[in-house]
């Protein structure tokens, strides 16, 4: 049984989370100091997962509508290595708001996280690629 | 235990959390630093050369804390492993000298 979570985003019910646990998926929303009281305590993903389910705090949003904005970065997130798609995506999220606050435009922003992703795609392929090459050219050898 | 080399990269990044900790955009602001704004790091390249590293064993990392602006999302930071303060010595050691020889030559042009 392999239990994993996205971070959707912070809604009115607290964060959102996208929650993957025994082959279902199920989006809970937990107040911010739950959440991060529940981070706190557990380090696997795994037990996080479970714990954010069992929480009293919890709710599950499957009836309501989905509390947050429509974020297409959270869709692209779907496609970003596992490994590093949290940190990668804070600090993605972090730097976004930095160029808002440096009163970049939005078109500069768009163009400015668009080229990141693709970089990291391109990066992710290459180091992909290169290990399926090392892989075979030493088997081979 | 065999030293790995380094690329570019990965020094610039070495360099960045020597003797510190930092997450992934102080990194990026650590780097544009270190070359006087002449090399920015893509937060792409910095992940993935990160994740080769820390399965290196050049760096290590632990998770930190969250912050509004990253909507739940962790920090993670990094600082370098004694194997990676290694690597970084021996490319320094090799490469040091060798561009301090090639600047002179090219000055003495």
């Amino acid at each position: 049984m392999k239990s994993e979570f996205i971070v959707l985003g912070e809604g009115a019910y607290g964060v959102v989370l996208h929650v993957k646990h025994a082959s279902r998926r199920y989006h809970v929303a937990v107040p911010s100091r739950a959440w991060n009281r529940i981070k706190h305590d557990h380090r696997s993903r795994e037990d996080i997962v479970i714990a954010v389910l069992a929480s009293p705090h919890a709710r599950h949003l499957a009836d309501i509508e989905l509390a947050v904005y429509p974020d297409w970065l959270n869709t692209a997130a779907f496609f970003v290595p596992k490994t590093i798609r949290e940190p990668w995506l804070g600090d993605l999220r972090e730097d976004r708001k930095r160029m808002v606050a440096a009163g970049c435009s939005r078109r500069t922003i768009l163009w400015a996280t668009l080229t990141q992703i693709v970089l990291l795609l391109l990066h992710a392929a290459h180091h992909t690629l290169l290990r399926i090459i090392c892989a075979v050219t030493r088997h081979a050898g | 235990m065999k030293v790995p080399r380094l690329s570019e990269t990965e020094i610039l990044i070495a360099s960045a959390i020597s003797g510190k900790e930092l997450y992934g955009l102080q990194i990026v602001d650590e780097v544009l630093a270190l070359t006087r704004g002449k090399r920015r790091i893509s937060l792409g390249g910095l992940y993935t050369t990160l994740h080769r590293m820390e399965s290196k064993k050049l760096v290590t990392s632990r998770w930190g804390e969250t912050v509004d602006d990253r909507q739940g999302a962790r920090r993670r930071y990094y600082k370098i492993a004694g194997l990676g303060a290694r690597a970084l010595s021996e490319t320094e050691l090799v490469l040091g000298p060798a561009l301090r020889l090639a600047h002179g030559m090219a000055g003495g042009r």
